[in-house]
């Protein structure tokens, strides 16, 4: 699957493709207005990550552009500016979603992996890895066994795992994710540690793999030793 | 202060007073002067007169008693210089007393004798004249008074109607919420002229304001963008195979600094955000819902901290900008947090336009003075960026809320009234 990041920082670019393209991801960089319109003219792309502050030129023209073109690329828009008026005329334009810098990588491959998977698989938004599936539409999770009852904060988890396997991720990023980054408490990287373990335990005990390993004092890893099985999508 | 047009009407009269009592003056004199020639012409008229008299008579002629003039005969040795007028005090017989009287005298040669003729006539006519001046004066000053402040009333209103209209504009005038002013148009000169100066103005002041905010964006965005891209190299960093735990504690010390910084970019940002009204739409919103939601979000957060919690709250409305309201009750429970102690206890009260937020805390009551400036710090505590009070506080002055803090019972209290 095609990734076009349209941003002109060049070290954040290389970042992102760098995390990015392990997950089956070919990342196609874009650094600046002229060469992202070129882009999109010439192929379509699974998701298109658009930083709107582009040198000579607005990225929302960008989304103008694709609307125009009738072309359906999941678009998530990268931006430093935290104003609820550009996040509104972005949604508006037809972004799928809306990152603020300075975000977490796992965070905006989550959210990209939300973007494809609601983009391309409609009414099948599943997450299949070996036994275990996780319905994104119905928000159940099948393990071996049957169904594994998760709380809200669980699933939420396991879904943000599921979008990162096989990296680590820190609990900052992860209590960011769950509870929102206005949450700042001192010390509150700790109580994850209970969710984890619960999580841990529900998927063990419904005969999944021990995918939940901790790296040291810094966070976690879901491992999947298998390459996790895509629905029939070439 | 006083209005323009009093202070314009005062001045005016006082102005008017004044030369109308210059002017009587002169009118009085000139008239008196005229009326002294008037008189000396007729003292002359008596001169000649007597003068022919003697001619053809040859003898000096007798007084008339009846007559208000007065002359007099005097036999003098020799000639007497030359003829003269000029005003004396002489006894009126009419009168029975002292008056002013208008005197001629001149010299008269009668059979070979020298004699000084004093011709006098009383200058009664003076005293009416200038009584009737200051009663004409007097009467003419009134009504031009009542004229003048009839005319500013009606008349001066009226012409300072357009610089009124756009003083009332200007006193409207918010920067970032009027669009462009609309000045009455008007077809005097000055006004016009102001008129198009203040558009200008406020058109530059406009200018300036958007440049301003443009720039506080822009500023953040430089700020966020090297903080994207340090966090980002740690985020695959941490990824590479053979990380030793050291490494890791590392990364996990930058991780905390991109944070903090980051947290402080967007708290600089929002507090100079609300400075230039960039919050200026509000509405109407139900307290009640919004207090609980924000519980449900930190109910975990005090649980896992073992920090007792009490509520009570009541439905109440509250006139803000839904955007300044989130910032409002997460640095307020964050602050509520932050500054706890484990095992600490939070009280949250929630009545009719008054919210209360009290929480147990390491230090006793908080210097109230400095509580609320940037950057205040009791105590040293590194995740605490010394900024959320001041958010507070300026979200509460610019959303006209009023904001009380209290120590009792060991417990801290914000209290926000509206």
């Amino acid at each position: 699957m095609k990734l076009l990041v349209i941003e002109d920082e060049l070290e954040l670019s290389k970042s992102i493709c760098s995390y990015l393209k392990s997950d089956n991801f070919i990342c196609v960089p874009s650094y600046d207005f002229q060469d992202a319109m070129n882009k999109i003219h010439e192929t379509d792309y699974a998701c298109i990550l658009l930083d709107i502050s582009l040198p000579m030129g607005n990225g929302l023209n960008i989304l103008r552009e694709l609307k125009n073109l009738g072309k359906a690329d999941g678009v998530l828009i990268i931006s430093a500016k935290n104003s609820l008026q550009d996040k509104v005329s972005g949604l508006e334009l037809g972004a799928d979603d809306y990152l603020t810098k300075p975000f977490h990588l796992p965070e905006l491959s989550a959210r990209v992996g939300a973007i494809i998977r609601r983009k391309t698989f409609d009414g099948q938004n599943r997450i299949i890895i070996d036994e275990l599936i996780i319905d994104i539409q119905d928000k159940t999770v099948k393990g071996k066994s049957g169904n594994i009852d998760l709380t809200r904060k669980e699933y939420e988890l396991l879904v943000y795992f599921a979008g990162n396997k096989n990296k680590v991720l820190t609990k900052e990023a992860i209590v960011e994710h769950l509870w929102g980054e206005h949450i700042d408490m001192a010390n509150n990287n700790d109580f994850i540690y209970t969710h984890i373990k619960n999580l841990r335990k529900k998927l063990l005990t419904a005969g999944c793999k021990d995918y939940i390993k901790a790296v040291y004092g810094m966070g976690y890893k879901f491992e999947t030793e298998v390459k996790e099985k895509k629905p029939s999508k070439k | 202060m006083m209005k323009l047009l009093t202070r314009f009407s005062l001045i005016n009269l006082l102005v008017m007073v004044l030369i109308f009592f210059v002017s009587s003056l002169v009118i009085y004199e000139l008239f008196q002067a005229i009326l002294i020639k008037e008189m000396d012409g007729d003292l002359g008229g008596i001169e000649k007169k007597v003068k022919n008299y003697i001619a053809q008579y040859h003898s000096l002629p007798e007084g008339y008693p009846l007559d208000e003039e007065k002359i007099s005969f005097e036999p003098t040795g020799q000639q007497i210089v030359d003829s003269s007028s000029n005003t004396v005090l002489l006894y009126s017989e009419r009168e029975k007393k002292m008056h002013n009287f208008r005197q001629r005298i001149f010299p008269l040669k009668l059979n070979n004798i020298w004699y000084r003729v004093a011709v006098a006539k009383p200058i009664e006519g003076i005293h009416h004249l200038s009584r009737a001046i200051i009663r004409i004066s007097l009467v003419t000053i009134l009504v031009t008074i009542l004229v003048v402040v009839l005319l500013n009333s009606i008349m001066l209103r009226r012409l300072w109607k357009p610089f009124y209209a756009s003083l009332g504009i200007m006193r409207n005038f918010k920067l970032g919420r009027t669009a462009s002013l609309n000045f009455p148009s008007t077809k005097v000169e000055e006004f016009a002229f102001m008129n198009e100066s203040l558009l200008l103005a406020t058109q530059k002041a406009e200018q300036d304001y958007l440049l301003l905010k443009e720039f506080t964006e822009n500023a953040s965005h430089e700020m966020q963008t090297p903080l994207s891209i340090i966090r980002s190299k740690l985020d695959v960093l941490i990824q590479e195979k053979g990380l030793s735990e050291k490494q890791g504690e590392l990364a996990k010390g930058a991780y905390a600094a991109i944070r903090r910084m980051s947290r402080l970019n967007h708290s600089l940002l929002l507090l100079a955000k609300i400075e230039n009204h960039q919050y200026a739409h509000t509405e109407e919103i139900a307290l009640k819902e919004k207090l609980e939601e924000k519980i449900n979000q930190f109910q975990e957060l005090w649980q896992s901290h073992r920090i007792s919690t009490s509520f009570s709250i009541q439905e109440t409305n509250i006139h803000i900008n839904p955007e300044l309201m989130e910032a409002l009750l997460n640095n307020l429970f964050s602050n509520a947090s932050n500054h706890n102690i484990a095992g600490g206890s939070i009280l949250i009260e929630l009545q009719a336009n008054r919210l209360s937020i009290g929480n147990t805390g390491h230090s006793g009551a908080l210097d109230e003075k400095r509580l609320f400036t940037r950057f205040y710090k009791e105590s040293i505590n590194s995740n605490s960026n010394g900024l959320g009070l001041s958010i507070i506080k300026q979200i509460a002055k610019v959303s006209s809320i009023t904001i009380d803090y209290r120590f009792q019972n060991n417990l801290h209290s914000f209290i926000l009234s509206w």
